[in-house]
């Protein structure tokens, strides 16, 4: 089947953490991910400045690794991450800020990619806050 | 990757609003108290640009949402109750209430900012089934 992922969690709650292992077992199991789109204060799963302490789980690095291994498409809705301060170089630039920090494996995009996911997946499954 | 995305954009553009999936946009949280709420209308709206059948449910605290004469200014927030009326601009096909929410919450038609025509309010059982003829379901 093919599926789609919302996830509107912040990556310090236990549903941030249930989405990822959805989409890990789902992609084990053979099934496909059109997209995982990360809305609402999902999108700080995208940042790169957090430091995770040594002997914790990082939830953004089990993500990247997971796009590594099955090339899934990581979106961090442009307008959210915006609002809470998530930039890439491209958005640092418009906007006129000195730094970005959009990590590497995310890409900044619009709500027209959850619209897109929805229409094009067989299901789409929300992880909400 | 990123390749991947300009070529599903540009895609939509061609294909332009999708007719063939129905999808139900499933408002179940307050309408002030978290930006999910704002966040959701933002996500409809845009959803309505891309696909040609939607329903909007409100169900649980979602129902608060309806409610009229909010005055969201005196907490400086946007007004939801003002972005709801646009959504007759917006195509929204069908809007749904569930009528066991309204009565947990004590709460009647005349309390509410829609037109009684232009929605429709359903128990839990009609609600479900109207739920599953759809091909994709979004959850606030």
């Amino acid at each position: 089947m093919n599926l789609s992922v919302a996830i509107y969690a912040a990556p310090s709650s236990q549903t941030a953490y249930t989405a990822y292992q959805f989409v890990r077992s789902a992609l084990q199991q053979g099934h496909s991910i059109y997209r995982v789109f990360f809305y609402a204060d999902g999108a700080y799963q995208g940042t790169d400045l957090s430091c995770i302490p040594q002997g914790e789980w990082s939830l953004q690095d089990a993500w990247k690794n997971l796009s590594d291994e099955y090339q899934i498409d990581l979106v961090l809705c442009i307008a959210a991450s915006l609002k809470r301060g998530m930039l890439n170089s491209e958005e640092a630039q418009r906007y006129d800020k000195k730094n970005h920090n959009v990590a590497d494996h995310f890409d900044l995009s619009g709500l027209g990619q959850l619209a897109d996911a929805a229409i094009m997946s067989d299901r789409m499954i929300t992880f909400g806050e | 990757m990123s390749q991947n995305i300009n070529s599903t954009i540009e895609q939509s553009d061609v294909l332009g609003k999708s007719e063939q999936k129905k999808i139900a946009i499933i408002v179940r949280c307050a309408p002030y108290g978290q930006s999910l709420a704002q966040e959701a209308m933002d996500a409809i709206l845009a959803i309505s640009l891309y696909c040609e059948h939607i329903s909007v449910v409100f169900i649980g605290d979602g129902v608060f949402q309806l409610l009229a004469n909010q005055k969201s200014q005196l907490i400086d927030n946007k007004s939801i109750e003002k972005q709801l009326q646009a959504f007759s601009l917006y195509d929204i096909e069908q809007v749904l209430i569930c009528q066991q929410s309204l009565n947990q919450r004590n709460l009647t038609m005349e309390q509410l900012s829609v037109n009684e025509n232009d929605v429709k309010v359903l128990d839990k059982t009609a609600l479900n089934a109207t739920i599953r003829a759809h091909d994709s379901l979004l959850t606030f």
